[in-house]
């Protein structure tokens, strides 16, 4: 898989949990600058990105997945990249 | 619609998306805190419905496995489930699983005294749920089995946000309730189309011959055979069947007369179309002659291609993708819920026979020439009964399942019959009719409610189509308009409210002299009650002093006691 594939998974999951557009977001965007990021949106973003690529996080893999950058960064890993 | 509330034991990942399956049966849904039972039961409205999701595990803390103290977290949750539904006319979907994590070792010789408890709390929710007409019960074990315990139970889940599910897991939480409540609100199909060759019995009956079809042998024979056996228990509990096949009629009359295998019988068949025609052609002349509505039908085939002429040509009948191989077929089409219904009533069990006199009726009655004279002879004799315990279930279901003649549809459960009728005992009634075409059973309700002491308003007036033709409609009117004047009431307030179905009695009040009046309406807006009801659709009044309905002579006298 490209990573462009990657990160548009990904953002199109972001866009859908928190009714953005995905071009709306950045590396950056996380639960300290987005609206409506919560613990409970993130968790449940996390549970989607999970089924998308057909992985699995540990649990202390969690904590930090809460900006878009870091989500990408660990599903990378998975995939063995 | 309305709000769903749903209170789990354990957290229930309230923003997945899963949830969002349940916008086709209710608006929205509110979670309350996990585990806040309480609040669950006694802030949620009597009149909302409710989805309690227990995980039996979650009632007691993991050390406190003695037998006492599980007992008494089961019977303070059965207490509180029972003041909800006291009083409740929702629903309330009580859902129950168990993870039993216990070697098969530690239950080989003797029960451990954990799975006991759960027993007892499942049937004490079995109980409760047997008192009260709006609680359901979904036991998720059972359903949970099927796809696998491990798939749909996550335990990091449960370290990292205390939810027992998976994403997988609520999931099928979500589409059993939704599959639950798609039948509290919209009623069962009621009738099922099957086409013939390589459906009822494999290969071609025009072709192979009586002798060649495949049904009966072991292997694929067999399953075709299994096939039938599910359809007919289907069939023992209501659900109608129809043929319809592109063959020789006499082909197919063959097979069901003299093949030896054949699980169904003529007798169970109730409109044929064995012919060339498109088959949605011939779906809407069933509809036609049995006065069913295409929304109650579902077409099964085993050509895709007949399947999607059919989607196409009406969009209305339910047309299942049927699994490639036959041999999927008999628990597959169990597994289908188009059919299934939380009970069987005495009247659905005989439902076959009355829609078969309902075809003989019609065809008798278009060949006479003078219909009241006709209708005179046949010995139409109605009754009025008294809702009580015995009938009750029948009159939830007609307004449940009533869409054609159904002035305005409003679909009440056991509960809120019984308080209609505990209010006003003699202005809520079934209505029952014979006459040589057999006993029809209870085929009319009429609910009526003041408004204040001079106007009755009209809530429920509803007949099951198969008795039709028959001027009972009338005659029910009549007999609420003479209890009506009794109990000292002026008017008849009554109101059509338009749904997909019920054009057949759009006019019906206008055609029993029931007029327009603003002036009424205005003084009728003094109450609250009255205000809501007239804001749904306009009203009309019926004079019960200037009015009569005419009371036809073609009804034997009604000899049950409570004829005024």
């Amino acid at each position: 898989m490209q990573e462009i594939e990657i990160e548009n998974k990904i953002k199109a999951i972001i866009g859908e949990h928190l009714n953005m557009q995905p071009q709306e977001i950045s590396a950056d965007s996380g639960s300290e600058n987005v609206d409506g990021w919560d613990s409970v949106k993130s968790l449940s973003i996390v549970l989607d990105v999970e089924k998308a690529f057909n992985i699995r996080f540990e649990l202390d893999e969690f904590e930090d997945l809460t900006s878009y950058k870091t989500i990408f960064k660990t599903v990378c890993t998975h995939l063995g990249r | 619609m309305e709000t769903l509330f749903i209170v789990g034991s354990s957290y229930l990942l309230p923003s997945h998306k899963a949830w969002i399956n349940l916008k086709t049966s209710y608006a929205e849904t509110k979670f309350y805190e996990y585990g806040d039972f309480i609040s669950a039961i006694e802030d949620t409205p009597p009149d909302a419905p409710l989805a309690l999701v227990i995980f039996f595990q979650d009632l007691f803390p993991v050390y406190a496995i003695d037998s006492r103290s599980i007992e008494s977290a089961v019977d303070s949750l059965i207490e509180l489930l029972q003041r909800r539904l006291h009083d409740a006319s929702a629903e309330t979907l009580i859902c129950y699983a168990d993870q039993d994590i216990q070697s098969p070792i530690s239950s080989a010789r003797t029960t451990p005294s954990r799975t006991v408890a759960y027993e007892r709390f499942r049937e004490a929710v079995d109980q409760i749920v047997q008192t009260s007409s709006t609680a359901y019960k979904l036991d998720l074990g059972s359903i949970f089995a099927k796809i696998g315990e491990d798939l749909v139970y996550d335990t990091r889940n449960w370290y990292l946000a205390h939810s027992r599910l998976s994403s997988e897991g609520i999931a099928k939480l979500v589409e059993t309730i939704q599959e639950v409540c798609t039948r509290i609100k919209m009623p069962a199909k009621k009738i099922l189309v099957l086409d013939c060759d390589n459906t009822l019995w494999g290969g071609v009956v025009g072709e192979d011959g009586l002798s060649g079809i495949k049904l009966g042998q072991d292997g694929i024979g067999q399953a075709f055979v299994d096939f039938q056996r599910a359809v007919k228990q289907f069939a023992a509990q209501g659900t109608l069947l129809a043929v319809c096949s592109k063959n020789n009629e006499a082909d197919v009359m063959s097979v069901f007369e003299q093949h030896h295998a054949m699980v169904l019988k003529k007798e169970d068949i109730v409109a044929w179309k064995v012919n060339w025609d498109p088959k949605s052609d011939n779906i809407q002349q069933i509809a036609q002659e049995l006065d069913l509505g295409l929304d109650s039908f579902v077409f099964w085939d085993d050509n895709p291609l007949e399947r999607d002429l059919v989607r196409e040509g009406l969009p209305k009948v339910e047309v299942p993708e049927l699994p490639r191989s036959v041999t999927e077929w008999p628990t597959y089409f169990r597994r289908q819920t188009h059919f299934s219904k939380f009970a069987t009533t005495s009247e659905d069990k005989t439902k076959l026979e009355q829609y078969r006199s309902r075809a003989k009726f019609v065809s008798e009655l278009k060949s006479s020439d003078n219909r009241i004279s006709y209708l005179k002879s046949i010995g139409l004799k109605p009754e009025i009964q008294r809702i009580g315990s015995s009938n009750i279930g029948r009159a939830a279901q007609l307004c449940a399942k009533t869409n054609q003649f159904n002035l305005r549809t409003v679909r009440h459960t056991e509960k809120q019959l019984e308080d209609l009728s505990k209010a006003n005992p003699e202005l809520n009634f079934l209505v029952s009719l014979a006459d040589n075409y057999g006993n029809h059973g209870i085929i009319g309700l009429v609910c009526s409610k003041p408004l204040d002491g001079k106007y009755l308003f009209l809530d429920t007036f509803l007949m099951s189509c198969r008795v039709l033709g028959r001027h009972l409609e009338s005659w029910m009117l009549y007999q609420l308009t003479t209890r009506a004047k009794i109990h000292g009431y002026d008017y008849l307030v009554g109101q059509h409210i338009p749904s997909e179905r019920n054009q057949m009695v759009a006019q019906f009040l206008q055609q029993h002299a029931f007029t327009e009046s603003d002036l009424m309406t205005d003084k009728l807006k003094v109450t609250e009650e009255a205000k809501a009801l007239i804001s749904t659709a306009p009203v009309l009044y019926f004079d019960l002093h200037q009015n009569d309905v005419p009371n036809l002579d073609i009804f034997e006298p009604d000899s049950s006691p409570l004829n005024p």
